[in-house]
């Protein structure tokens, strides 16, 4: 149930706003804020109040809930959670709560129907992570993909039209290959079933496939959607023109939390439900990713767009997650869930700080930056934070989970886990080109010093400098909580 | 057989309200009261209510896929005529005339939904095409809707007599019009029954525009007085598909094995076609004509897939487009300016317009959560269920993203860019049956099952 309050206060939050925010725009920015702090502390009380009883090493499922949607079609509104669906939802609204207040000026005009956007986006993410449902996954993740189109079509920058139509019609394609794989994997089951027909995800485990090339086509389908999101190399192209138009929010939103509903389709679906077919074609997707990760360092490398910059090394990132995914081993899993949560905060740091320095000297260009440090030391030094974080410093969170992921891929292949290694020396690259271009060297802006962070940006730096500061200390609580999870799929898998 | 006779009865009453009265209002309040009468002589026939027990001696069969698609075909056009029926006036003076022609048109609709002989098939479609050849030429001083109408009648009687041979063909093959008689003992396809099979494949392509057969509908719907456009697209458009569908699993039911993936190959082009060349258009008016060819590609997938899941799938198709094409059409009747950039600015002036014309546009691509979706859902799922077809769901899946990018264009017209609105003059009641059937939409899209459960109550009360 609190699932369900979970989402539907995000819901009934974005609609109020959307109505109170015409006469009273402040008020509509309040709401939101509530609002999301609300869902986020609904699984955060949850978890206080029960965390004694629960043991969440096993794979067991901490909510299960079940009610009949459409049963002709044997679809029923299933939301549950573990381990990692939890790990997801408390980044999901720490993300969200962020975003909400980084947009909290830079939004001037339709601020409603803004902020109803953004909750329903959120609202949408948080359901992909929990719907136990295949039918009402795919739902959901349409559910966030309307009202992110508009998020980038109405206050993105210059080019947003282009961005945000390439954007949908890349998701809608990959979502439409998913329903299409779904649909033939309920038709399929129904006829293993005597006709019984549903879309349940635990009924649909149970599937069998009499021959591998059925097996792997519906793997495919599945796969195309999600590694569209992830993104994986040839199909990563509507990325960076979405990330770079897209409004502060909306970046962060877009690299924080929908590329994740990628990597976590690919772990919860995919793997679990067609071992056999995704390790026929584990090596080719390891490649892709390692050529991912290379990839887009050098590009990350080449632009001097600064969001652009930051879009390219979260196909890098990203590639290591593919990397890791279909390593199939355990510690290589535990890796791909932190490099989910690391790269979700220090590239949404990025992508602040990114949109703070646009609000202040208006453009995105890095060769027009130059000697902010000066102006803006506090600033300096968390982007210094986050710049090391994605270039991966030991103690910093992103090292864990890159270590991880590097240390479980080493034993399956040795030459791929080299090379992405080297592409690590490659992050080093591009990070740092970030601090020099933007923060040290000469001074460029003759007009007056931009100022330094506002309270409000403090709270915002602050609290992703925290958190990724303690993933890069104590990682353990995340890995113990997906442990159950992850352990059984390297178990299935192997 | 309520709906055959009343729809007649009331296209001859709509006549003489022309002679007896010159007030407007009054006979569309005669036309919309009439209609009304008729949905629910329709809806009682669905219940076992049978005004007229006439012997037709096997000529007609009326089955509840009939009677549903008839009562969401007189729904559809009951809407048409509280939202549109004041933009019929602009048209021309012999507004009585134009309502008389469209219940005209509902009784051909009657007819084809429930024809169990050739000859009432082609008679059905013939009383459906006439009155459309006129109205699409009602607009007697434009050029183009002469044109249109000429181009059009030109075609459609070409295909009526493809159609005919074909027929004839059947009947020299089997020795009857019967469509159970041509069925049975049909297991293979002889060089007459073959060839026969063609010609109606052809002609019924040509009636629902599948490409390529589709080149008379831009310019006849482009061409036609936009009101009437709306009519044509929408409800002629779905009732020919249940003709088609009724013919081939009346006659060649027991070989679909072996003309499936003819229809198929057509499902594909016109898939292909009518999305790609909708991407080129500059004028909506025409992108929805190009649409329309797109969504009759999705229709044709019930007659590749022909199963149950299909048939009611076509049902529910017929309900979704219809509902979302007609509210899109009456809301660009209010507009001056045809093109894109007439759109422009749209949601400023006009906020309930756009909004509701949004979900329409959302249900016509396919996003969830409205009743586009649902009837898209319907169509692949029977397609993947009778699993001889892959190939031609994922080109459907293809399309359909395709389809977003010029959907969206209007969204993006209306809400993103900025132009000079155009003066639109909606009354209160029109903004609030956009309103109610934006409701609809969304509703039908959250339950899709609502709709049909409720229809289905209906039967033998």
């Amino acid at each position: 149930m609190i699932l369900v309050l979970m989402i539907g206060i995000l819901l009934v939050g974005g609609l109020t706003c959307w109505l109170v925010a015409q006469r009273y725009p402040l008020m509509g920015r309040l709401i939101a804020l509530i609002a999301v702090i609300i869902a986020f502390l609904l699984p955060v009380g949850w978890y206080a109040q029960y965390a004694s009883e629960l043991t969440v090493t096993g794979n067991n499922w901490l909510i299960d809930y079940q009610v009949n949607w459409i049963p002709a079609f044997g679809i029923s509104f299933h939301l549950a959670m573990d381990g990692l669906s939890f790990i997801m939802i408390l980044l999901t609204f720490l993300l969200g709560m962020l975003s909400v207040l980084c947009s909290w000026n830079e939004v001037r005009e339709k601020t409603g129907f803004y902020f109803f956007n953004l909750l329903w986006t959120l609202a949408g993410i948080a359901g992909v992570f929990v719907a136990m449902d295949l039918f009402l996954f795919y739902f959901f993740w349409e559910v966030m993909l309307v009202p992110m189109y508009f998020l980038i079509a109405i206050w993105g920058d210059f080019n947003r039209r282009y961005a945000a139509y390439k954007f949908f019609i890349f998701t809608q394609t990959g979502g439409l290959l998913m329903l299409l794989a779904i649909l033939a994997l309920y038709f399929i089951h129904a006829q293993q079933n005597g006709g019984q027909f549903t879309f349940d995800y635990f009924a649909l485990l149970n599937t069998t496939f009499d021959n591998n090339v059925t097996a792997r086509w519906i793997m495919l389908g599945f796969l195309i959607a999600f590694v569209i999101k992830l993104p994986m190399v040839p199909l990563h192209n509507w990325l960076p023109d979405a990330h770079s138009e897209a409004p502060t929010a909306g970046s962060l939103i877009l690299a924080g939390l929908l590329l994740k509903t990628g990597a976590y389709g690919i772990i919860r679906f995919v793997l679990t439900l067609f071992p056999e077919a995704s390790a026929s074609i584990a090596w080719w997707a390891m490649l892709l990713g390692v050529v991912g990760i290379v990839y887009g360092a050098l590009l990350a490398f080449a632009q001097t767009d600064l969001k652009r910059l930051i879009a390219y090394t979260s196909v890098s990132h990203m590639g290591f997650v593919l990397l890791g995914v279909f390593a199939f081993r355990e510690i290589a899993l535990q890796g791909v869930v932190m490099q989910l949560l690391t790269h979700g905060v220090s590239t949404g740091a990025l992508f602040v700080l990114a949109g703070m320095l646009k609000e202040r000297l208006h453009t995105r260009d890095i060769n027009q930056m130059g000697g902010l440090w000066t102006a803006m030391p506090h600033m300096g030094a968390l982007a210094m934070v986050f710049v090391m974080a994605s270039l991966g410093l030991p103690f910093l969170g992103n090292f864990i989970a890159e270590f991880l992921i590097l240390m479980g891929a080493f034993e399956v292949s040795p030459v791929l886990t080299i090379i992405a290694s080297a592409g690590l020396v490659l992050s080093a690259l591009y990070s740092l080109r970030i601090m020099q271009k933007v923060f040290q060297g000469q001074l460029q802006t003759v007009s007056e010093p931009p100022k330094d962070l506002s309270a409000r940006e403090w709270i915002i730096m602050a609290s992703l400098t925290a958190t990724i500061i303690f993933l890069g200390l104590y990682p353990q609580p995340v890995l113990d909580t997906v442990q159950g999870f992850v352990a059984q799929l390297a178990r299935s898998n192997l | 057989m309520n709906a055959i006779v009343i729809s007649a009865v009331l296209g001859v009453v709509m006549m003489f309200c022309g002679v007896f009265t010159n007030s407007k209002p009054a006979v569309r309040f005669v036309a919309i009261i009439g209609l009304l009468g008729l949905l629910i002589a329709n809806v009682l026939d669905m219940g076992g209510y049978h005004f007229f027990n006439v012997n037709v001696n096997g000529m007609l069969a009326f089955d509840i896929f009939g009677l549903l698609f008839n009562t969401i075909a007189f729904a559809a056009t009951w809407i048409y005529f509280l939202l549109s029926g004041r933009d019929m006036e602009r048209v021309g003076v012999n507004l009585a005339e134009y309502f008389a022609l469209i219940f005209f048109v509902l009784c051909g609709i009657a007819i084809v939904s429930a024809f169990n002989s050739l000859l009432m098939l082609f008679l059905g479609i013939e009383i459906i095409s006439i009155p459309l050849y006129i109205l699409t030429g009602s607009d007697k001083r434009n050029l183009k809707s002469n044109e249109a109408a000429l181009k059009y009648f030109l075609m459609g009687a070409f295909s009526t007599g493809i159609m005919l041979m074909g027929i004839t063909l059947l009947y020299g093959a089997k020795g009857s019009f019967n469509m159970e008689v041509i069925r049975s003992g049909t297991t293979t396809l002889t060089p007459m029954l073959a060839a026969g099979l063609l010609l109606l494949l052809f002609a019924m392509s040509f009636k629902v525009s599948a490409v390529p057969f589709h080149f008379w509908t831009p310019d006849a719907y482009d061409g036609a007085p936009t009101v009437f456009t709306s009519f044509m697209a929408t409800i002629v458009k779905v009732a020919g598909f249940i003709a088609f569908i009724r013919l081939f699993e009346g006659c060649f039911g027991e070989v679909h094995k072996q003309w499936q993936l003819l229809a198929a190959i057509i499902t594909a082009a016109t898939l292909f076609i009518g999305n790609i060349t909708a991407v080129f258009q500059q004028s909506v008016k025409r992108m929805l004509s190009y649409s329309s060819i797109a969504q009759a590609g999705f229709m044709l997938f019930a007659l590749v897939a022909m199963n149950e899941t299909a048939k009611e799938g076509l049902i529910f198709y017929a309900a979704a487009y219809s509902l979302a094409t007609i509210g899109i059409f009456a809301v660009l009747l209010k507009m001056k300016d045809y093109t894109f950039e007439g759109f422009n600015g749209l949601a400023k002036r006009q906020p309930v317009l756009a909004a509701t014309n949004t979900i329409f546009l959302l249900s016509l691509a396919g996003i969830p959560a409205t009743a586009g979706f649902w009837a898209k859902f319907y169509m692949l799922s029977a397609a993947i269920n009778n699993g001889n077809v892959m190939w031609l769901v994922i080109v459907g899946v293809l399309c359909a993203a395709v389809s977003v990018y010029y959907y969206f264009r209007v969204i993006q017209a209306m809400y993103f860019k900025d132009g000079e609105p155009q003066e639109i003059e909606t009354s209160r009641g029109f903004k609030g049956l956009l309103i109610v059937i934006a409701a609809v939409v969304v509703l039908l899209g959250i339950f899709p099952h609502w709709l049909i459960n409720q229809l289905y109550s209906f039967f033998y009360l």
